[in-house]
Order: structure tokens, then C-alpha cells, then sequence
């Protein structure tokens, strides 16, 4: 595959606008990463380049350090580069793919074996390591190729250009996913990874960003902030969470031009299918007969997933994917049929326990967010004497009702879950909160 | 009859409605929890909704497991929790 560097060499204009609204152009970003190259050549040239520091001109990025804590398996050292910024997040990372055999992201920094890079006589196909959210478990590690990261990348539609606004991690699957999708079809990346809700919405708003892509938990909070409906959106992405029907209709609503996908994908799996139909769930058919040359089953409630890439081979040896012989790989989602459609439930680590019965937060939250009072919603678990644990929620209001209190509140929702859930899912408690707080992969945090 | 009791009660009311449980009548100090028409989901309901009232949850706060038998019992622990 062409080193992802060379594919931007053909693109002008703007490819970066950051969180303070500055803007990087394509020429600048390829030669700050090429320049990086340099640097990174003639340190491993040296005998010990553990004092030697590295700056790339004008990009204020930290030095590159030898990292003796961290050694690989072979005894090697990794040499580590800090980013602080989205920016250069972008350099480091064009600047180490396709040039080091293999690089890993964490939150802050890269780390890649500088052994590797001198020997590099030509063009490499790196191997990415990438850190799993650890949304209902601990983070692993999962190594990816180039080609397995931009499998699910798009042209463009012709004739739009859009500006991308990044509202997850740069260094998350997702993040990267909105990334490369924008930079490699010469569109524009909008740094919305920082600041107050209200800021991120005037940067978009200034910066005309036409396509986002985040969770539902941040959509719903988008939707409440203010100005938020005078976004040109044309290209609406929900990812990371269950997408529920109210969720796709108010977008659906209030964006009218803008096309809605609903993805499905994993650090593990890669992008599994997009769903456009602007309904929730996916057409059972898709468990037949595949979608997009991935392959799905359902096995004991749980969605399998066979993905178009070979992630599964690549982490192999490190057992850090649990697939079967097939090469489907359990994605810990349940999900049910209903007529011609499949729909998750929720994630099967991360149901409560009733007196036995486990309810999925998930499927608690959905019914509560088709209360015209609720605006966000989180289920939880409560330890319970009697029951093992008891459903507990908090809940965001779409407005304050000045003539309903408080526990009128409770009691029309309460008897609203009642209609909608089984007597064990419903929860025994409904507690009115501000905010809820979203964890830093745009999930709803649940710990 | 005191206010605890009372809220109590209303309280057991208010699950019944919600856990779909119907109380039987002339509920007393001698009725038996587990005969008052409520069942362990609705008992942990209750619990939960005593907590947003009151304030304690004496259940969850006890050291030792108490289970109390009886209305007058299930008051009590009450009572306890809040002097």
C-alpha cells in the first residue's frame, strides 16, 4: 500500500484546523512529518542517542527520548514521542507510517523501535498497535496494518468538500477512523476534542464543519447546547454506542439534508457495517447473507463478527482476540430479533444483576430516552440486600418543567418504563442529575 | 398512627403502583412483609424509595443482616435507623 505520507501530496488548502482555530496546511503537514523523518534518520545513526534531543521546527513538539523502562521482547529499546495536540498527533503519525516496522499509540505518546528504522532501506508496512477503550474490562493491545485501518475508508462524494469535526481521541479506532477518512480525501480535520461543549459548537460553527462523527451520548448533549441546530451538517456518523431510534429521528429532524449512518466497529474487528436507513438496529438479512464482505452469526443472544481484514491473524500469537475457528470473533454484544431486524440489547459483561435476572443498562436507557422529559439517561446498578443489585438511574431533563416536581417526575417515568419493560428491568430508582459525565472515548462513563 | 409509619405506607402504595404488585387490605403492624402483596422486587423498590424519602437506607448500613418479619418490625428498623 502507498505510504499514507505520498497520498497526501496531492491535496492542497487546509488539512488541520485546531481547537484555537488555527490552520495547517497539507504542504506544511507533509514537511514537518518529512523533516520528523530526518531527524529520526540521523538519530538512529548515533552510537547513543539517549541525550540527543530532537525539534521539528515551529510545531512545539516535544523531543524524542530513549525510553529504557520500556523494553520490547527482543531486549530492544522503544523510543517514545509525546503529542499534545491533534496536530501533532497527525506529524508523528505520517511520519512513522510506512518508515518504522511498527509503532504503538497510547494517549500520549508513540512509541516505536528505532532499530527498525535504521535499517529501513526502503518502504515498510507498519504494524499499528492501538489500545482498546476498556470500556466494560482492561484496555489490550491490538496490532492492526494500514490496510486493515483504511479498509472502511471512503472517497469522498464528488464535489464535497467537506470539514470533518474530530470529537473523539485521535489515538482511539474511531478516532483515527474520522483521521484518515478526512485527510486522505484532501478534506479538512477540525480539531473538537477540547474545550467546553459550547466552544467546540462555535468552532464548528466558524470552521463550517459539514460531517461529524461521535457517539450518541455526545449527539444528545449536542443537541441540548446552544446553536447547535444551525450546523450545515451534511454527513451524520453515530459510533461506539447503541444508536436508539428517538436519537436518529431528532437528528433525522432537525438536520433534514444530512445523511445518518450508524456504525458498527471495534478496535478488535475494524468497521464492521454502516446502517443508513435511519432506523436502529440492521436488517436480519445482513445475519444471512453478510454486508460489505463482512460476515456476521448470532450465537447464544451474542453477534459474531467475521471482519474483511486480517486483524484476526495478526493478533494470533498474542491471543488478544477471541475468535473460533471460523475467524468470527465475539463481540460480547446481545442482541435480539424482531421482525426483520436485529437489535443490541447491550454488553453482556455489563448487565446487572437482578435477583438473577440481568438487565442491560442499555436496553433501560433506551426505553427512558423515549420519554419526551428525558434528554440523556445512565443505568446502573445498585448493591441491593434482597436482590443481589438493583436498577438505579440518572437521568438529564430536556427542560426544567416548572409545574412538575420532582417526584411527579419520577413517578410519570417510572410508570413510562413500566408500559415499555419487563417487571425486573425496571428501574427502582430515577434520580434527576445536571449532567452526565462522558468517559474520554465520548461514552457514556460508566464506572 | 405515627408519620414513619404512614410514610411507610404511602410508600408501599406508591411500589405497588409501579411494581405491579397489589397490597392486601388492612395492613397492620402484625402483617407479614412477605403476605402484604409486595414481593422481593418490590421490597427492594420500596427500600430504594424510603431512601429518597427519609434519607437512610438501614439495610444497607446494618453490619449484620436483618430481616425484619413484620410490618412492626420492617417500622422499627426504621425507626432505629433515624434516632
Amino acid at each position: 500500500m502507498t505510504p499514507l505520507i505520498e497520498q497526501l501530496k496531492s491535496f492542497t488548502g487546509t488539512a488541520i484546523i485546531t481547537s484555537s482555530g488555527e490552520k495547517i496546511s497539507f504542504s506544511s503537514l507533509i514537511s514537518s512529518a518529512e523533516n520528523l523523518r530526518e531527524e529520526i534518520k540521523a538519530l538512529s545513526q548515533l552510537e547513543s542517542p539517549s541525550d540527543a534531543n530532537l525539534n521539528v521546527q515551529g510545531l512545539g513538539l516535544s523531543a524524542i527520548k530513549t525510553s529504557p523502562q520500556r523494553l520490547v521482547d527482543d531486549g530492544r529499546q522503544e523510543w517514545e514521542l509525546p503529542y499534545s495536540s491533534v496536530s501533532d498527533f497527525v506529524i508523528i503519525l505520517f511520519a512513522l507510517e510506512g518508515f518504522t516496522e511498527q509503532f504503538s499509540i497510547s494517549s500520549d505518546r508513540f512509541y516505536f523501535s528505532p532499530v527498525s528504522v535504521k535499517e529501513n532501506k526502503g518502504l515498510v508496512e507498519s504494524r499499528w498497535f492501538l489500545y482498546t477503550s476498556g470500556t466494560t474490562g482492561i484496555p489490550k493491545k491490538i496490532a492492526h496494518n494500514t490496510e486493515s485501518l483504511c479498509a472502511a475508508i471512503r472517497p469522498s462524494e464528488t464535489a464535497t468538500y467537506h470539514c470533518w469535526g474530530l470529537t473523539y481521541k485521535p489515538n482511539k479506532f474511531a478516532g483515527l477512523q474520522v483521521l484518515l477518512q478526512s485527510l486522505l480525501n484532501g478534506d479538512c480535520l477540525v480539531d473538537c476534542t477540547t474545550g467546553s461543549l459550547d466552544e467546540k459548537v462555535a468552532l464548528m460553527i466558524t470552521s463550517k464543519v459539514g460531517a461529524i462523527s461521535a457517539t450518541p451520548s455526545w449527539w444528545r448533549q449536542l443537541i441540548m447546547a446552544q446553536n447547535s441546530d444551525t450546523l450545515p451538517l451534511s454527513r451524520i456518523t453515530l459510533g461506539g454506542e447503541i444508536a436508539d431510534q428517538q436519537l436518529l429521528d431528532v437528528l433525522s429532524s432537525q438536520f433534514t439534508s444530512a445523511k445518518i449512518f450508524h456504525i458498527y466497529a471495534s478496535t478488535e474487528a475494524g468497521v464492521g457495517f454502516a446502517v443508513s436507513d435511519k432506523k436502529a438496529g440492521f436488517p436480519l438479512a445482513w445475519i444471512k447473507d453478510g454486508v460489505n464482505k463482512t460476515q456476521l452469526k448470532i450465537k447464544d443472544n451474542l453477534l459474531w463478527i467475521k471482519p474483511n481484514s486480517d486483524n484476526v491473524q495478526l493478533n494470533s500469537p498474542m491471543k488478544t482476540i477471541e475468535a473460533d475457528d471460523l475467524g468470527y470473533i465475539n463481540t460480547q454484544d446481545v442482541v435480539s430479533i424482531e421482525g426483520e431486524r436485529v437489535y443490541f440489547k447491550g454488553r453482556i459483561n455489563g448487565a446487572i444483576n437482578v435477583g438473577g435476572h440481568k438487565v442491560f443498562p442499555e436496553t433501560v436507557e433506551n426505553v427512558l430516552l423515549t420519554s419526551p422529559l428525558v434528554a440523556q439517561a445512565r443505568v446502573y446498578g445498585k448493591e441491593n440486600k434482597i436482590l443481589g443489585s438493583i436498577v438505579v438511574a440518572d437521568i438529564v431533563l430536556k427542560a426544567k418543567p416548572e409545574s412538575l416536581k420532582h417526584k411527579d417526575i419520577q413517578l410519570a417515568l417510572l410508570l413510562h418504563c413500566k408500559a415499555h419493560l419487563g417487571r425486573k428491568d425496571m428501574p427502582t430508582k430515577i434520580n434527576v442529575v445536571d449532567e452526565l459525565a462522558l468517559s474520554d472515548t465520548g461514552k457514556l462513563a460508566r464506572q | 398512627m405515627s408519620e414513619l409509619k404512614q410514610t411507610i405506607l404511602t410508600s408501599m402504595e406508591h411500589v405497588a403502583l409501579i411494581a405491579d404488585c397489589t397490597l392486601v387490605e388492612n395492613i397492620s403492624d402484625d402483617t407479614v412483609l412477605l403476605q402484604s402483596g409486595l414481593d422481593s422486587l418490590g421490597f427492594a423498590m420500596l427500600v430504594a424509595q424510603l431512601e429518597e424519602e427519609l434519607g437512610v437506607d438501614p439495610f444497607s448500613e446494618m453490619e449484620l443482616a436483618v430481616y425484619p418479619r413484620t410490618l412492626g418490625e420492617f417500622v422499627n428498623v426504621y425507626s432505629n435507623a433515624l434516632s
